[in-house]
């Protein structure tokens, strides 16, 4: 599996990017996104460790969305080992990785975005009149800390999951808080939600194809099948022949593309592919008609995802009554196994291959934010010579304002973006 | 009086060192005091001047980073490593124990123009004024360190096991249970938050300085692990520090 690969996708893509465009006779010729990140070679250094261990190295690789990586991470050791999880432990799961797109997207929207669509350089010199809803931000977030530290025992990098199920419960009165808490700050997300629809975005549509989890009766998290528009279900174990990795000579991150073309994952996809199975109050909150063309939308695909966030976690607390359980015994096998979950930024996939006393041989980690890359290109390409009669500075920033819709890993989506190549 | 300038940069890590300063809930009640120069989870705006505190998060990987850290050491007068890559290199330092070659090649088949170094801490090639251990470092360690600093006191490192935390908490012995458990070796200050969570010390505040690792392998040995086991617990977080008796 390995060898087919070409490219290393631990590198993520946080760090130091770079666009690099080239026009000619006002046509846009290339745009690249280069990427400079160090590598650091997670499915080289998981090679050769206990399948008891790797959940809590491949956290490591994001401290934004560990608990994507985690929950991951561990669905593909059960499904190489036929180990078969209780209901509580996937519920659990669930709240653990709601926990972690609330901190995702919150992080994002407030203290990332923001500024592109009200001024000011950075969250710390926003006009004032917005401090209201950064504060508000930095309230959601500390909601989504507040899931993952209930559930995962802390809120980056988690250590409470494992495989088979939880290291510790969390204690009844502590979820009990979390739903009062929840319950309490419900509004608030409905509020984002609207502030983020009011918002004014660069008139840009363009068709691309969407892939997301799919999963029937709900809204796709942590398992399903893999969809994209009219097209049947693509089982996990085949996700890496249809989403094909390459290296650029230009990058240090992996780029993918779906049967040769770029696509888009995360929160619009999630959102186009998956509407109706939203909760009443994020249907509500989405007052634009779905599929949503424009890729800026992202933005506001994430601020309803955090509605669906709310009321699928208060539905999960109402109903979970919490008992003590044994995890399932684990008895490792020579195997692969391999799974995917919706990571905030879209679908994450890990596969390992495993020897008889389970440590692992081989590993292939597809991340979320090298199968935007290529989609990230093509729409610069598209966007660009629409905007191209205005001022340098004025070009950049419409540009950057793209990538960061993408919510690109993290630093990439804050760091200065130098722009080469513009006349 | 004026404000003390501060700093954050970020070289090879998960970024989860900066996300966590932001988690601390007096986040921004604490900026508020300084002048932040540059945070590049937020922002990248001046690089240039002076700094009265700069807090430095990931590990070093390439020669260019090794140039900027040291660099930002000149300009800066009390430099904080902020978290596990920037103190030991972290779960990046793994692969110095791999071949790089090889290591490369398993995650890129032409590697012709990838160059990787070590992932080594800032140590190795600056003078750091503090050492914020932990993957992620602890909220209230971040927050006391601030303050501290504001104050224009010199913060302490802790320098206690994590036992200390665990037994204070009345945890049940997880190496008594027949755990590899780091614990008795390891830094504190964490409030014991994995053994808490019934989760084995995977050493990552690194080891005490008076630490007595190679009694801890021989009770571990005594507990049945073999020599690959011990490679695996102790090449972790920080592999360099933990690895310095033979195995």
């Amino acid at each position: 599996m390995t060898k087919k690969l070409q490219l290393d996708h631990i590198a993520k893509i946080e760090g130091h990017a770079r666009l690099n465009v080239k026009i000619e006779d006002g046509e846009v010729k290339e745009a690249r996104m280069e990427v400079f990140e160090s590598p650091r070679f997670f499915e080289a250094i998981v090679v050769g460790r206990s399948y008891e261990e790797i959940a809590s190295m491949t956290s490591r690789i994001c401290g934004i969305c560990g608990p994507s990586h985690t929950t991951c991470c561990l669905q593909a050791i059960e499904k190489a080992f036929d180990v078969k999880v209780s209901q509580q432990t996937k519920l659990l799961r669930e709240l653990l990785n709601i926990g972690g797109w609330i901190q995702s997207h919150a992080l994002h929207l407030f203290f990332l975005a923001l500024p592109d669509y009200v001024g000011g350089t950075s969250v710390l010199d926003l006009p004032a009149r917005y401090s209201k809803h950064v504060k508000r931000g930095l309230m959601l977030k500390k909601l989504g800390n507040d899931i993952v530290t209930v559930i995962g025992g802390r809120d980056v990098h988690p250590m409470t999951a494992v495989p088979g199920g939880f290291s510790k419960l969390p204690t009844e009165s502590k979820l009990q808080w979390l739903l009062q808490e929840l319950k309490e700050r419900k509004q608030e997300f409905v509020e984002a939600a609207a502030f983020w629809q009011k918002l004014k975005y660069p008139k840009f549509e363009r068709k691309t194809e969407y892939f997301s989890l799919q999963k029937k009766n709900s809204y796709p998290l942590i398992d399903g099948h893999i969809r994209c528009f009219g097209e049947k279900c693509i089982q996990t174990k085949n996700y890496p022949r249809h989403f094909k990795e390459y290296l650029e000579p230009y990058s240090t991150a992996k780029f993918a593309v779906a049967e040769g073309k770029s696509y888009m994952v995360g929160p619009l996809a999630r959102l186009n592919l998956n509407y109706k199975e939203l909760s009443y109050n994020a249907k509500r909150a989405l007052k634009t008609k779905t599929p949503i063309q424009n890729p800026f939308y992202n933005n506001v695909a994430q601020a309803v995802e955090m509605v669906w966030c709310v009321d699928r976690a208060i539905q999960i607390l109402e109903n979970l009554k919490l008992k003590d359980e044994q995890r399932p015994e684990i008895k490792p096998k020579a195997g692969r196994g391999y799974a995917t979950v919706e990571a905030p930024r879209g679908l994450l996939f890990h596969e390992y291959k495993f020897n008889k006393s389970g440590c692992v041989l081989d590993s292939n980690i597809i991340v979320p934010t090298a199968q935007n890359l290529r989609q990230i290109e093509d729409d610069i390409k598209l966007l660009l010579p629409g905007i191209l009669k205005l001022k340098k500075e004025k070009i950049v920033d419409q540009l950057e304002k793209l990538i960061r819709a993408y919510d690109p890993c993290i630093s990439c989506s804050t760091h200065f973006l130098e722009v080469e190549g513009l006349p | 009086m004026a404000k003390p300038k501060v700093g954050v940069w970020s070289f090879t890590g998960c970024e989860g060192c900066q996300v966590e300063m932001l988690n601390c809930p007096e986040i921004m009640d604490l900026l508020d005091k300084v002048k932040v120069m540059r945070f590049p989870i937020l922002e990248e705006r001046d690089e240039k001047g002076k700094y009265d505190i700069c807090f430095v998060e990931g590990a070093i990987t390439t020669k260019e980073e090794e140039e900027k850290l040291k660099d930002v050491r000149k300009r800066t007068n009390f430099l904080v490593a902020l978290g596990t890559c920037a103190t030991y290199g972290g779960i990046p330092s793994i692969k110095n124990f791999l071949d790089e070659k090889k290591v490369e090649k398993t995650v890129y088949r032409n590697t012709s123009y990838l160059h990787s170094e070590k992932a080594e801490p800032l140590e190795k090639f600056i003078k750091v004024d503090y050492n914020m251990r932990g993957c992620p470092p602890d909220k209230d360690e971040f927050v006391r360190v601030f303050k501290d600093l504001l104050l224009e006191k010199k913060p302490k490192e802790p320098d206690f096991p994590v036992c200390v935390e665990c037994r204070k908490k009345e945890n049940p012995c997880l190496l008594e249970q027949g755990h590899f458990c780091l614990g008795p070796v390891t830094h504190g200050g964490c409030d014991a938050v994995c053994p808490s969570n019934e989760v084995m010390c995977h050493g990552c505040r690194g080891p005490l300085k008076d630490a007595n690792i190679k009694r801890e392998i021989e009770i571990f040995e005594k507990k049945g692990a073999t020599s690959e086991d011990l490679k695996r617990i102790l090449i972790k977080f920080a592999g360099e520090k933990f690895r310095t008796c033979d195995l």
